[in-house]
């Protein structure tokens, strides 16, 4: 198996193409590589969080005693939080051109690009909770990572939290008429703070994309600890 | 009293607004604009503090007043807009020589390609602010914090059909000097400068100490007012508020040099209060700029890249021209645009600067479809492009969807051409190419023609278009018929550049029509006019020949420093042969090749499988079997998606050319199983999973009619009926969109009661699907070919 394997974005990418370690031949694998490099060249990563002070309710979460996201789930979530962050993240638009081109040159080739873009925000994006973990207190520790659509909290609540961080001015987040996320390589998500040590494990339950999961297809889930 | 930009008379705008609203205790989530209508005296009282601290222009507080936010605070756009401009308006008028701005942000959304909202939806949007705003009295338009440059020519083309009012524009840019959405300072202010904005600059993003390089980029790049409106420096958040690092001293020092440099127009944007403006005014006493606009320079763009004429070569790539080209013909009648941007890719790897796009075929909708292409192309390919067309028409519907400046190709010396193209030139702020003929023909002499070019310069100076903006092709003749005519465009090239001092363009490779070894003549006429001063030739940048005199020119004129850009491409190549596609070795059969997704080697396969059997038979013996294997091989999991595509692709190549062959010999197999139309529907952008399935069906030799991504219902049902399909494939990646699935399938059901609809994509199951009213539902591609190869 060549070296590349190890680094843990290329079996990100690996799995989300849905293959397994065990069947990874060299060919494909140096193809991650090169569809790899060519996203670390268009990515242009900028993350975004603030903090917020929190009361839960049955439906959901009220933000600052100004706003309030709706969700049974995220408010399950966050039972006993006193405070939550909100998070954006995205690699930039360049990407969405980058994906838009490479499908017009070669779709074997754009499969393999789309799941390192894919492989790419993740990484950012705990690159960005991890700084999140560093500026809390050792008493207080974060949920799993919540995005409007798991669940059934409504994608349209990401339009709140692009509001509440100024999402849009600061790093050029927006939103489709059907609330997409634009650039598409993008995330934005709720984590609660708790003062008990909570599951951090994602839930599938609770995932919209539970019945497409590349991992859970292989029996896993894409939880940081079972990946 | 008018607003009017003095360019020896710094006017100075006001500070933000938000920071001010929220310091009167506007919270987060609340709408600011609300407020003209439910506490004006609070917008006033702003006002009243920027006047009184010494500003020139306050800005009314309509910056986020646009008709989605209006729907949310259940007022009229109108009432928001003309409120706020009311306000603005008689606090300056109670004033000598102050004005009122009717400021306008981005909307919110994002365009397509990258987002969902059409160009002209954006444009009604824009103008119904102007509108509302002009008409409520406002002395002037700024747009401003824009970072998606087509956002900004759609609110630009706005003011300009709405109103006469003068009009700023500025933008806001990351520290490298290029915004959110990829657009550059230099490809900015070459599109703005183009679309008549009377002054172009920067606001938000940065302090002013980190907007020091980008001030600098502007000012050199500029022919027009420049104007800079930094943010109190950069934001440090703490528990979601920002606070600003730059003192009121510092941000003055700051704007001061500015000024000296040449900006005329300053102002503050977040984080800046009338403390900072005071200062401002106090520093700007006595002083006055020393800059020199810049002359204006013969350019076009795209968002991201700039092309600039004479200093070096420019290559204008001509293979997106049907003319002669049979697959390309036949790939635009059934509206498939895959050729055409497989094309655009193709010659900007081979080095082409800028690419002509031309889509004339008697028998199509040009309008529509040279506004398709520059849609699609600027979708994948970051290079300027040339609209070429003879139909006004075409031309105009392109230039407006184009995203930055394009090169129009061509006006004409004929009195009906000056007339109907010269105004598309100039509203839609393009540069455009003079072909030196008129209603007397081509002349025969050099001077002939650069009278023309000379009238076709000054017409467009007449309504505005400055002679930078006018490049000219002085028109190759065929040597074989006229062997006196070369001399005579070769004249007629030097003497454009030095009378006339306009850049010059040339189509070369007409010259060699009806003689043999036609690149001899084209590279060397090529060599002779690029001495003459030729600054882009037309070309295709795959020929050899023509790439290696302008790589020898370059070198020998001084403009390729040290030989580096010849020594990188040439060295050693003439030891080596030309360049071969690395072959595998030993030779393939079809299954093999297909097996292995190579499509050089099926297609050889297949050639030599003609020798002994009929394509039919090579498509039921060869491919559907290797397919098949593969199909399995996929399912249990031995290859992955990446090798499917591949194998489908390389299966292809084999049916392309049996289906050429089939074509040819009229033999009447039916070699297409049935016809699909495919879509992402609409409110969806998301359409990698529809483009496998795609490729993957056309390989199982289905011909799909592909409607992209973010498709209506209507559109839907038109290409099923015009195209008489069996099938619809819809995909819908997100919960918010499966409605609109269902919306499609209804719609479908209704008009078209014969289709099949398969539907997928990563949210549905076969609960969903049912729920839909699909007749199917795929996991993925493989599973759609299962589905559809059985009914």
């Amino acid at each position: 198996m060549a070296d590349n394997f190890h680094d843990p974005a290329i079996k990100e990418a690996a799995i989300l193409l849905g293959i397994p370690e065990d069947k990874m031949i060299p060919e494909i694998l140096s193809r991650i590589g090169v569809q790899y490099q060519r996203i670390n060249e268009a990515s242009r990563p900028k993350s975004v969080f603030a903090f917020f002070d929190i009361e839960v309710f049955d439906s959901g979460i009220l933000f600052d005693k100004t706003f309030s996201i709706y969700g049974r789930d995220l408010a399950d979530l966050c039972r006993g939080c006193k405070k939550a962050v909100l998070i954006a993240v995205t690699i930039g638009s360049g990407i969405d051109m980058l994906l838009r081109r490479s499908q017009a040159e070669d779709m074997s080739e754009a499969v393999i690009l789309d799941a390192c873009a894919s492989a790419e925000i993740e990484r950012v994006t705990d690159l960005a909770e991890s700084e999140i973990i560093r500026s809390i207190s050792p008493e207080e520790h974060l949920t799993m990572r919540f995005s409007p659509g798991y669940g059934d909290v409504p994608l349209e609540e990401s339009q709140k939290i692009i509001l509440a961080l100024s999402a849009d001015r600061r790093i050029g987040l927006k939103l489709t008429g059907t609330d997409m996320l634009v650039p598409m390589k993008s995330v934005t998500a709720v984590i609660g703070i708790s003062e008990i040590k909570t599951g951090r494990s994602k839930e599938c339950t609770l995932c919209s994309m539970r019945e497409s999961c590349a991992y859970k297809k292989r029996g896993g889930s894409c939880d940081i600890q079972n990946k | 009293m008018t607003f009017r930009i003095n360019e020896n008379e710094t006017i100075i705008f006001d500070g933000a607004m938000g920071t001010m609203l929220q310091k009167r205790g506007l919270k987060r989530g609340e709408i600011p604009e609300l407020l003209n209508l439910t506490s004006p005296e609070i917008i006033r009282s702003i006002h009243d503090e920027y006047f009184d601290a010494g500003c020139d222009v306050v800005s009314a507080n309509t910056f986020g007043a646009n008709r989605y936010k209006a729907e949310k605070t259940g007022r009229s756009l109108a009432d928001l807009v003309s409120s706020a401009v009311e306000i603005a308006k008689k606090a300056a008028s109670c004033r000598k020589k102050k004005y009122a701005a009717l400021d306008i942000g981005p909307c919110g959304r994002v365009l397509q390609p990258t987002g969902d909202l059409p160009f002209e939806e954006a444009v009604e949007v824009f103008s119904e602010i102007v509108r509302a705003g002009s008409k409520a009295g406002a002395d002037l338009i700024l747009l401003e914090t824009f970072t998606d440059l087509y956002e900004l020519k759609a609110a630009l083309i706005a003011v300009k059909e709405n109103s006469n009012l003068p009009v700023l524009a500025t933008m806001s840019f990351e520290e490298n000097g290029t915004s959110f959405f990829g657009a550059t300072v230099e490809s900015m202010t070459l599109t703005l400068q183009a679309l008549g904005a009377d002054a172009l600059g920067v606001n938000c993003s940065l302090g002013p100490k980190q907007l020091v390089p980008i001030v600098e980029r502007l000012l050199r790049a500029s022919s027009i007012p420049v104007m800079v409106q930094p943010n109190a420096g950069l934001p440090l958040f703490e528990n979601g508020e920002a606070r600003y690092d730059v003192t009121p001293e510092e941000f003055a020092d700051h704007i001061k040099k500015f000024a000296e440099e040449g900006a005329v127009i300053v102002g503050g944007c977040c984080g800046t209060d009338p403390g900072y403006i005071r200062l401002v005014k106090e520093r700007l006493k006595g002083v006055t700029s020393l800059r020199k606009r810049p002359p204006l320079r013969t350019g076009v763009c795209s968002p991201s890249r700039s092309v600039f004429f004479g200093d070096d070569t420019v290559i204008i790539g001509e293979r997106l021209n049907p003319t002669g080209k049979k697959a390309l013909q036949a790939a635009l009648r059934v509206k498939d645009m895959d050729h055409v941007l497989k094309e655009a890719i193709r010659q900007q790897e081979q080095g082409a600067h800028i690419l002509d796009v031309n889509m004339g075929l008697p028998d199509i909708d040009e309008p529509e479809m040279l506004k398709k292409a520059v849609i699609e192309i600027q979708s994948v390919v970051d290079l300027p492009l040339q609209l070429d067309s003879s139909d006004p028409n075409a031309l105009e519907k392109a230039a407006r969807v184009y995203n930055g400046k394009p090169l129009i190709n061509s006006v004409n010396g004929k009195k009906v051409s000056l007339q109907k193209i010269l105004p598309i030139v100039k509203k839609y702020g393009a540069a455009v190419l003079g072909l030196t003929l008129d209603d007397d023909g081509i002349p025969s002499s050099a001077e002939g023609r650069l009278r023309i070019a000379r009238n076709i310069m000054e017409e467009a100076q007449k309504i505005g278009i400055p002679k930078e903006d006018v490049l000219i092709d002085c028109l190759v003749m065929t040597v074989s018929a006229q062997q006196e005519q070369a001399a005579e465009t070769l004249k007629a090239v030097r003497m454009v550049r030095e009378e006339l001092g306009l850049k010059t363009v040339l189509g070369v490779s007409n010259v060699s029509f009806g003689l043999p070894s036609r690149p001899i003549i084209n590279r060397t006429m090529l060599t002779m006019a690029l001495m003459q001063g030729l600054d882009a030739p037309i070309m295709n940048p795959g020929d050899e020949g023509m790439r290696e005199a302008i790589a020898a020119f370059r070198v020998l004129m001084g403009k390729d420093p040290q030989a580096a850009g010849f020594i990188a491409e040439y060295s050693g190549s003439y030891e080596m042969q030309p360049k071969k596609e690395v072959v595998m070795e030993g030779s393939f059969d079809l299954p093999q090749a297909i097996k292995h997704g190579l499509k050089r080697e099926a297609e050889k396969a297949t050639e030599s499988l003609l020798l002994k059997m009929g394509p039919l038979e090579i498509i039921e013996n060869e491919i559907i079997p290797s397919l098949d294997s593969i199909g399995k091989e996929y399912e249990s999991q031995t290859i992955f998606l990446p090798q499917l595509i591949k194998s489908a692709e390389a299966a292809k190549a084999s049916f392309e050319l049996l289906r050429r062959i089939i074509s040819k010999e009229g033999s009447a197999g039916s070699e297409v199983r049935a016809k699909m139309v495919i879509a992402t529907v609409q409110g969806d952008i998301h359409d990698i999973g529809k483009n496998i399935v795609k490729v993957i069906m056309e390989n199982y030799n289905f011909r799909m009619i592909d409607l992209g991504k973010d498709v209506p219902p209507e559109k839907v049902v038109e290409a099923v009926k015009e195209n008489s399909a069996e099938i619809v494939g819809l995909s819908a990646l997100m919960t918010t969109t499966v409605s609109s699935m269902k919306t499609t399938i209804d719609l479908l059901r209704k008009e078209c009661p014969w289709v099949k609809v398969i539907v997928g994509g990563a949210v549905l199951t076969d609960s969903l699907a049912e729920y839909v009213g699909a007749d199917h539902y795929a996991k993925d591609a493989m599973q759609a070919v299962r589905i559809l190869s059985s009914k």
